[in-house]
């Protein structure tokens, strides 16, 4: 597997006016994202994952290590075409539309004029701000401008997405569509680096995490291998008629010699409640608001590994 | 390269266009300019009405515009780094020189539409007020010949003047006591076409503590190939630029002109520059195509203020920004005198060396700000427009070169350099 991003004693050290080192935000961390990877950078507040995720966009220069973006240097301008990104706040120009943020941004990638227009009008769909195009995103909420901020990070149709958290902002429906919209990029073969607050977001969607605690990387590995308690197994069942359930439990007591636990499964409260929301959708929407929206822009959607329909 | 440029161009523009600053600064370019014929108060001839128009509404749009310039220059990108949009441009595939050149670009083309539509405003209001109904023939004549025409000034070929007094004011001014004269003579060019008149354009100082006390002089004027001067005695006032007609003469000839003192009642001493003092106009345009000239000059200016304000506005915050972009153009507007006049002052102190030090260090200081600083005095369209001088398009040449290509080049390299290397999203500690 390709590797798309290499640190290796990577640090950042914030200084002063006087250029006397105040903060060491991010300590020596080494890690890997391969292609076709989702990773996940974990950690509480001042852990570091910002910075780290601004050195590997070359907004910030490291000041020790090493760290290369597709085999070259962070600030390599050429590598950027390759890149999307997701700041952590939408940080958009309030004066223009959605359509005109879109347009300025695809432009920069040289997108030809008419696979522009078909990028801009999916990627408004799949957002849900077809019918508010025309408006300054100055007058958007703030997860109608976060959807803004998230089309404009995949109008090249990036082999690298870094995503700053992405669901900050958006309903539980939206953070339901950006997890899908992840899900469907890393079955094409896109890297996704994504950071987030929200561990279940993470847990979902990403393939490998690292925690980051005081500039350093506490813990990294497979979500699954992280997760998984190999002391203890689980057993699920139809639902039991409590004879027969109490019968089952003998069986098990007798051959484990341990009382084990009994409880009924949950869904998730996300599930519950789009499945609740998704029985109202189809009354008429409130005209100012996200409108609904299925699925995700047919260019990402295109076969694994190929040029899409918008190529940079 | 080009593409990405002008989509940066196009939002500078977009962006300034919708913004509430913009429309302000068009009202008070508007109002500022269409105000002004209502608060003139000139000598009461339509020359000098027109003559202060001019000087007054193309100064306060040099002045509100160049103010606005370097503003949103300076912000154009600090602004951006400011409120983050600048760290989502910057992970695109552009270079620090496109973000530049585009963000440059746009702020010119601003700054276009702002000259165009206060030149247009002040061409408008120039000719409402000097048409038909309003001014008499002679006055439109007069001011045909003397302020809306381009005229040339040639400079005297001799001055014959009494010997200068021992001491430093010798060499640059030439003084001429009560009952005493003064001569130049002027070659009248070739090209000058014999319809044509001539004009000597003249200004004094005098002796007096009062600055604005008329002086009675007396004009003698003769060409090689006339019998009989040409006379003409007048009340002048001192430090204001006079247009005197002169008969027609043919090209080629030798003009000496010759100035008398005869003021009686308060006699002063009439003090002319070395130089410039007394100069032949010819004409050598029409109005219109001076005003474009005038105004491509102030584009020029605005070209440097507009890289100067990027490339500070690059490095610093909004707030430093703008400080270091005023305090350089308050040097650079001090540039005339420190050129003069702070040269040539010396530190008087005890001991000698120290003064001598200090001498040096200020002698320095004053020289490297004058090299630092673009000599904006010497394509100032104030010197031309309001008195009908003619602006060379040689000039207007030079201008773009110095000002924009120069000085701009200059900055816009050290704007890329310096942007290139600065780091976006640091935290604040």
């Amino acid at each position: 597997m390709d590797v798309v991003i290499h640190a290796e004693a990577l640090t950042k050290i914030f200084r002063d006016f006087w250029r006397r080192p105040k903060v060491r935000a991010v300590n020596a961390i080494a890690f890997d994202v391969q292609a076709g990877e989702v990773f996940g950078l974990l950690g509480p507040n001042g852990s570091g994952k910002t910075t780290t995720l601004r050195m590997i966009l070359g907004l910030l220069t490291p000041t020790h290590g090493t760290l290369s973006v597709f085999g070259r240097s962070p600030r390599d301008v050429e590598s950027k075409a390759r890149i999307g990104y997701l700041p952590e706040e939408s940080c958009l120009y309030p004066y223009l539309t959605a359509r005109e943020i879109l347009n300025f941004y695809g432009r920069l990638f040289n997108l030809r004029r008419a696979a522009r227009q078909t990028c801009i009008d999916q990627l408004l769909e799949m957002t849900g701000l077809q019918h508010a195009q025309h408006r300054p995103v100055g007058e958007f909420s703030k997860g109608m401008a976060r959807r803004v901020g998230l089309a404009q990070a995949l109008i090249n149709d990036p082999d690298l997405i870094v995503l700053d958290e992405p669901t900050v902002g958006l309903d539980p429906v939206g953070c339901r569509q950006v997890k899908d919209l992840i899900l469907t990029l890393a079955r094409r073969g896109k890297t996704v680096i994504l950071s987030s607050h929200l561990l279940a977001d993470v847990e979902h969607v990403c393939d490998r995490v690292a925690i980051m605690g005081n500039g350093a990387i506490l813990v990294q590995g497979r979500v699954r291998d992280l997760l998984e308690q190999h002391d203890r197994c689980r057993l699920t069942f139809p639902a039991l008629a409590p004879d027969r359930l109490e019968a089952v439990l003998q069986v098990l007591r007798r051959e484990t010699g341990a009382d084990p636990a009994v409880d009924h499964p949950t869904r998730t409260l996300e599930q519950f409640f789009i499945e609740t929301v998704g029985q109202v959708r189809p009354e008429p929407t409130a005209p100012t608001g996200v409108a609904p929206t299925e699925g995700v822009a047919e260019f990402l959607k295109s076969k694994p590994k190929q040029t899409s329909t918008c190529p940079p | 390269m080009l593409s990405k440029i002008i989509a940066i161009s196009g939002l500078t523009l977009r962006t300034a266009m919708r913004s509430r600053v913009f429309a302000l600064l068009i009202a008070m370019v508007v109002i500022c300019i269409a105000g002004l014929p209502l608060m003139i108060k000139s000598d009461g001839t339509a020359a000098g009405q027109t003559q202060l128009f001019i000087h007054y509404a193309f100064g306060l749009t040099m002045t509100l515009l160049s103010i606005a310039a370097a503003w949103s220059a300076a912000g154009a990108i600090s602004l951006e780094v400011a409120g983050r949009q600048m760290h989502v441009l910057v992970t695109k595939p552009v270079h620090a020189a496109e973000i530049w050149l585009g963000k440059w670009l746009g702020l010119m083309t601003i700054n276009l539409i702002m000259l165009g539509l206060a030149g247009g405003l002040i061409y408008g209001l120039l000719r409402w007020t000097t048409r038909n109904a309003v001014l008499s023939a002679d006055d439109q004549v007069s001011l045909r010949e003397e302020i809306l025409t381009a005229h040339s000034l040639i400079a005297p070929e001799q001055t014959v003047s009494k010997p200068a007094p021992p001491g430093g004011a010798g060499q640059t001014l030439s003084a001429v006591p009560p009952g005493e004269t003064q001569s130049w003579t002027f070659r009248v060019p070739e090209r000058t076409s014999p319809g044509n008149a001539l004009f000597l354009q003249f200004q004094f100082a005098t002796s007096r503590l009062e600055r604005q006390m008329p002086v009675t002089g007396l004009w003698l004027i003769n060409a090689d190939d006339s019998t009989k001067p040409y006379r003409t005695l007048g009340s002048y006032t001192p430090h204001v630029g006079h247009a005197l007609k002169l008969p027609p003469v043919a090209p080629g000839q030798l003009l000496t002109v010759t100035y008398k003192n005869v003021e009686t009642a308060e006699p002063a001493t009439v003090l002319f520059a070395a130089n410039t003092g007394a100069q032949l106009l010819i004409r050598e345009s029409g109005f219109e195509s001076n005003f474009i000239r005038a105004l491509l000059l102030v584009l020029a200016r605005l070209a440097f203020f507009s890289a100067l304000g990027l490339t500070v506005g690059a490095l610093f915050s909004f707030p430093v920004a703008v400080f270091t972009a005023f305090a350089f153009l308050f040097i650079t507007g001090l540039s005339g005198w420190i050129g003069t006049e702070a040269l040539m002052a010396e530190v008087d102190l005890s001991p000698a060396w120290l003064a001598g030090l200090l001498n040096a260090a200020t002698y320095g200081i004053i020289q490297l700000a004058n090299f630092v600083t673009p000599p904006l005095a010497r394509f100032e369209p104030l010197s031309f427009l309001p008195t009908g001088a003619f602006i060379p398009w040689a000039l207007v040449g030079t201008a773009w070169g110095i000002l924009a290509i120069g000085y701009g080049g200059t900055l816009a390299v050290l704007g890329f350099w310096m942007f290139s290397r600065r780091e976006m999203g640091l935290a604040a500690i």
